[in-house]
């Protein structure tokens, strides 16, 4: 045992709520308010988790979101996830918590005795240059086993159950870190009257507060955070989102941020998201991300015990946590003095203080003199021993250079060792959204670039140490951000402080000591396992670059990011290099500073709201008749209304044969429409479409087929004369939007002086096909002011009528080569008229067919639709060159006859006719029908079916040079079936060539 | 008793569902009886345009915001180019525009409406577009064209809590999903079906 739960203290946790969790299957006690890493630090706990590559034990080093070893998976279901840092889980009541990288247990891995003696060997590179040596076989052989050997935590392949949202925020002013900068900032920027918004990663906002001993207004440090936040919650303007993480910093002042809204509940609300995404779109930002300590590089400096003093620090004054019973705190920095004062009071046996300074500040070096605490100045710890934690600090006397400056002088027996190696401000967003980071050799570190956006760093992040300076610091961020939006700066809120730390803090880097042979590993980066020597390494071998570094060692990889390591790594380099730092460089960073869970990135769209989809108006009546539905873009449609045991082929071909035989009814709500209305709207149609449309009579329908600008074939539909200027288009289903968005930019940027005006108007029709033989004597049960014979109602008249008292529009046109009609009416209105047909063709032995025969019947009459219509398609190529007026210009013509889509060897559209009784499928290849492998493909099958009018299969197609009817060819299928299909060109207009029955 | 001929009126079950127990539930409500026709004035004619609308008590508006007058709503949606509300009936538009100053589409039965309203309407929005909703920055009166939950919507901001939000009524039912997942938190409840009353007739 070695740490333990002091009797009083705590900022954060509530004593009055014990409760209780697993953690590698065993019963664990702790607090409300408790982190994981807190509660089980104060059970006794030091071993956390297993090292990336080593697998060596390893404990606690941070108490934040820089922690790199204790990495846990939670949850035991659905909600499993792993690589969550202890120190930032908080328990909760039946919490589940496992350990990672062992097996079987924490305690006993038995990876770690194999992997400790081959260490040696490990070194950066290792198992590139061992296993893939031999060669690419080699690799694929070996690298499962790495993989398996080496990792973190292992995510379920369950669907995960909880419930994610993404959500917006604006603001004028965004806050990012709740300490003391922070909190300046975001009151200063309150009271000015703009919208605040303040986030921070932890439950609770106060930061350093929690450790300061200062007083603020008279109060204490954090009676006055609790006040700060009082105030600002009960403002209206003021957001404050705990437990939320910012890790992204986009162009446009955008910002990414994640809040954990349940993350520690036991009981968690179904209604309420886990996890809630919030793109910010801030004014301005006041980075106050505050700063993480620096561990120090030594031989055995990853041992279970061995601590950053601040974390050290967070543990005793936010949960009563102390991390040993006996202590030795070691730096280069005044902060230590408080650390030891801090662990004496909690009745700590401090055993040293080793200040690498020859000559370490009289007041604080008094201070402990007189708590009875030894103070070894001018020295290092340059070796911590111990095997599954520390047991004993190595001290040796530093030389001016902060190296040992021979062997060890003392030994110190120890459970905890605090350390601190510095601050590294918290750049990420800066650098995110910055230029790069500027190195300061005062503060000994990389500080905030030229912001890129409109940001302010503040506080820590600023590399501001003080207290009252970086409180300052925060409040003239936000000060000048609120101004620069025209909110009254009058006030800055800079509490009148008295700070017993205030003094000056000089910094002496202190960098990696150097290790003697055989003293065990000094690591850099603990949670990639990378150490002083492989960055050492690296160097010798040319990997100079620090990016090559970072991917030959992978440093600063991985969920961690280098947060803890990057400055050390960098020292490094800069020393193998004869270099300064700022020469060697940094890295930058990109988003997410913590990681984030796809949960939140794809909120709402999963599941059924995956995607939204358009019903008809007659999509229930579908459903109920046992419909299949399909989605044809957006839109459902009814693909076959299949009956007892039938297949869709079987429903499709009864369907189509219907059709032919009596006749049948199909919903076309979703074919797209745009209404084109105005006194040029017939000159605009003749420039839009190949064909003319000037002269078409009120009252009459007419197909027609547009081409793309380079000249070919984009999209067919008919379009009606309702008046002389209101013309109604209708387009494919597929492109009808693409349709508006280009008559829309013909008429803003090509025609302006054209009067027309466009609108989607696919929602204010819903629209039926009803076709077959007895199509008329049915539709005109319902219809009683129109005439529908041959006189009355022509072929392509469009005509309007009632159906009861509901107002249609009658068109007749045929797409399936019947006489047929179709109906539209007002959408509301399209169950009915849609209930009030189907129900007067009962008699008649009308059906409601689906997709899948209204292809069918297009297919036996070669009209052509999608499959042919695809982008590489000319109107020759589709046999509908004629089609093109030579009176008057439109778009494509100027590109339509170019050499290439003129050649004989064109693909052109044909019809195929199965010899044999098996079908063929879209996209097969044709080939001669000699030696179908060693031949070229000659096209390729566009639109296939069964046909029960010609009792056979049959296709339309693209083949080059369009063979002659009569001719023999092969459809093959290699991928799919491998099958060889004879089949023979025939002309596409496979039923009913002369159109008789459409005329009735 | 709903419409079953209304889009929204079919794809929102009477019912509520969710919410805090310390919350104001968002009440659903579909708007029905609601004409709506797309004006444009052809290339300068705008002036022409408010002129022969003028007789029928219509305002055109300027910038992102609509206009209340006499019962009708009318939105700009484009330069040029306006949506008008119109309990009933949008024939008169039609005759009131003459043809040699522009265009008018009856789109009565394209768009589906709901009305959304309650102290949370604000963040219900902003789960779904990145707009400012706060009254600062979309005060009553704004209209917004954006999309939702890749749906296009209009919306118009009746009052501070009350907004009305149209689809192309073939989304109707994919849209009233969305809202009524999206207003889990705070809880929902369908209302009678609402005509479009000024704002002051809403129940809150």
């Amino acid at each position: 045992m070695t740490g333990f739960r002091l009797d009083e203290g705590g900022a954060l946790i509530d004593r009055a709520r014990p409760l209780s969790f697993r953690f590698d299957g065993h019963s664990e006690i702790g607090f409300a308010g408790d982190t994981l890493a807190s509660a089980l630090l104060a059970s006794g706990h030091r071993l956390f988790g297993r090292s990336f590559k080593y697998h060596r034990p390893r404990g606690l080093l941070g108490a934040g979101p820089e922690e790199p070893n204790a990495l846990m998976t939670l949850g035991d279901s659905s909600d499993r996830e792993p690589n969550i840092q202890a120190t930032m889980a908080e328990v909760y009541e039946g919490l589940s918590a496992e350990s990672q990288n062992r097996w079987p247990s924490l305690k006993h891995d038995l990876m770690a005795g194999p992997l400790a003696l081959m260490a040696p060997g490990l070194k950066a590179g290792f198992y590139y240059k061992t296993f893939m040596g031999p060669g690419r076989k080699a690799w694929d052989f070996y690298e499962p086993i790495i993989r398996r050997a080496a990792g973190l935590g292992r995510a379920s392949h369950a669907p995960d159950d909880s419930r994610y949202e993404k959500t917006n925020a604006f603001c004028d002013v965004l806050v990012v870190g709740g300490g003391p900068a922070g909190l300046a900032a975001a009151l200063t920027a309150a009271r000015s009257g703009a919208r605040v918004l303040l986030a921070d990663e932890t439950a609770a906002f106060g930061g350093s507060l929690f450790e300061s001993l200062a007083s603020l207004d008279g109060m204490a440090a954090q009676d006055w955070a609790e006040n700060a936040v009082a105030e600002l919650t009960a403002l209206p303007t003021v957001r404050l989102l705990p437990r939320t993480t910012v890790y992204g910093y986009y162009d446009g002042n955008v910002l990414g941020a994640v809040e954990r809204v349940q993350d520690h509940l036991a009981e968690r609300d179904p209604d309420l998201p886990r996890h809630r995404h919030w793109t910010v779109h801030a004014g301005r930002v006041v980075l106050a991300t505050g700063a993480i300590e620096r561990p120090l590089v030594f031989a055995g400096n990853d041992l279970p015990g061995v601590m950053l003093a601040s974390a050290v620090e967070r543990y005793l004054t936010r949960y009563a946590v102390a991390a040993g019973r006996s202590a030795v705190v070691f730096g280069a920095n005044n902060a230590i003095y408080r650390s030891a004062e801090r662990l004496k009071a909690a009745g700590v046996d401090v055993r040293a203080v080793v200040d690498a300074r020859p000559n370490p500040p009289q007041e604080p070096a008094h201070h402990i003199a007189s708590a009875g605490i030894a103070l070894h100045a001018g020295t290092l710890v340059s070796e911590a021993t111990g095997r599954r934690g520390l047991k004993a600090v190595r001290l040796a006397r530093a030389d001016a250079s902060g190296q040992p400056r021979d062997g060890w002088t003392e030994t110190i027996e120890t459970e905890l060792l605090a350390v601190s190696g510095g601050w590294t401000p918290t750049i990420h967003l800066a650098s995110q959204a910055g230029g790069p980071p500027v190195w300061s050799a005062d503060r000994d570190a990389f500080l905030p670039g030229t912001p890129r956006e409109a940001w302010t760093a503040a506080g820590a992040a600023n590399g501001t140490a003080d207290l009252a300076a970086l409180m300052a610091d925060g409040a003239r961020a936000a000060g000048e951000a609120a101004s620069s939006l025209g909110f009254d700066s009058g006030v800055t809120v800079v509490p009148t402080i008295e700070d017993p730390d205030a003094t000056a803090t000089p910094v002496r880097p202190l960098r990696a000591i150097r290790t003697r042979k055989g003293r065990g590993k000094a690591f850099v980066d603990f949670q990639n396992d990378v150490t002083a020597s492989d960055v050492r390494l690296a160097h010798q071998e040319g990997y100079r670059s620090v990016e090559h570094l970072k991917r030959y060692t992978t440093l600063g990889m991985a969920t961690d990011q280098g947060k803890t390591s990057n400055v050390n790594a960098l020292a490094l380099m800069a020393e193998a290099q004869g270099a300064a730092i700022p020469e060697v460089g940094t890295t930058r960073f990109r988003p997410p500073y913590t990681p984030v869970s796809l949960g939140a990135l794809a909120g709402r769209e999963v599941g059924a709201h995956f995607r939204p989809v358009r019903r008809t108006p007659m999509h229930d009546w579908h459903v109920a008749q046992g419909a299949d539905m399909i989605a044809a873009g957006a839109w459902m449609r009814p693909r076959v209304y299949r009956r007892d045991g039938e297949s869709v082929t079987d429903a499709y071909i009864r369907e189509a044969r219907t059709v032919r035989e009596a006749a049948g009814m199909v919903d076309v709500s979703t074919l797209g429409k745009i209404t084109v209305q105005g006194p040029d709207a017939g000159e605009f149609l003749n420039r839009v479409y190949v064909n003319g449309f000037g002269k078409l009579a009120v009252g009459k329908a007419r197909y027609g087929v547009m081409l793309r600008e380079d000249g070919f074939v984009y999209d067919d539909g008919t379009t009606w004369r309702l008046a002389d200027d209101d013309f109604l288009m209708t387009t494919t289903t597929a492109n009808a939007a693409g349709v508006l968005a280009r008559l829309e930019k013909h008429l803003a940027v090509d025609w302006p002086d054209l009067r027309v005006a466009v609108a989607s108007a696919t929602d204010q029709w819903a629209g039926l096909a009803l076709a077959g033989p007895k199509s008329r004597e049915i539709l005109q049960r319902v219809i009683d002011d129109l005439d529908l014979s041959n006189e009355g109602t022509p072929f392509m008249a469009v005509r309007r009528a009632h159906v009861g008292s509901m107002p249609v529009i009658v068109a007749r046109l045929s797409f399936s080569g019947e006489l047929a009609y179709e109906v539209h009416c007002g959408a509301r209105d399209g169950l009915a008229v849609w209930e009030a047909i189907h129900e007067a063709g009962q008699t008649s032995g009308l059906v409601a067919y689906g997709t899948e025969a209204l292809g069918t019947l297009r297919i036996e009459k070669g009209h052509v639709s999608g499959p042919e219509l695809d982008g590489r398609t000319t109107l020759a190529d589709l046999g509908m060159a004629k089609m093109a007026s030579t009176k008057k210009p439109f778009v494509g013509q100027a590109l339509m006859d170019r050499a290439a889509m003129t050649v004989a060897d064109r693909k052109l559209m044909v019809g195929l006719k199965v010899l044999d009784d098996r079908p063929v499928r879209t996209g097969a290849h044709i080939v001669s029908d000699t030696m179908p492998e060693s031949v070229a493909s000659l096209g390729h099958v566009t639109s296939p079916t069964y046909s029960p009018a010609l009792g056979c299969h049959i296709a339309l197609a693209l083949v080059s040079g369009g063979g002659k009817e009569g001719d023999r060819l092969t459809v093959v299928d290699p991928i799919r079936s491998g099958e060889h299909i004879p089949v023979e060109v025939v002309s596409p207009h496979f039923f009913d060539p002369e159109g008789d029955r459409l005329h009735g | 008793m709903a419409d079953p001929r209304d889009p929204f009126a079919g794809a929102l079950a009477d019912g509520q569902s969710g919410g805090r127990t310390n919350g104001e539930p968002i009440r659903i409500a579909p708007i029905v009886g609601v004409a709506a026709a797309q004006v444009q004035a052809w290339p300068g004619r705008k002036a022409d345009l408010a002129h022969s609308l003028a007789p029928l008590g219509l305002t055109l508006p300027d910038g992102l915001a609509f206009t209340e007058t006499g019962g009708r709503l009318c939105g700009r949606i484009a330069p040029g180019r306006y949506l008008i509300f119109s309990p009933d009936t949008v024939a008169d538009i039609a005759t009131a525009v003459p043809g040699s100053v522009g265009a008018v589409a009856d789109l009565s039965h394209a768009r589906a409406g709901v009305r959304i309203s309650g102290g949370s309407v604000e963040a219900l929005l902003a789960k779904g577009a990145a707009l400012p909703f706060d009254p600062a920055g979309f005060p009553p009166g704004t209209l917004a064209q954006t999309s939702i939950h890749h749906m296009g919507v209009l919306i118009l901001r009746r009052s501070e809590t009350v907004f009305d939000l149209y689809v192309l009524t073939s989304f109707a039912r994919s849209f009233a999903d969305w809202l009524t997942d999206a207003c889990r938190e705070f809880g929902w409840i369908t209302a009678h079906p609402t005509r479009l009353a000024p704002t002051a007739d809403v129940p809150a």
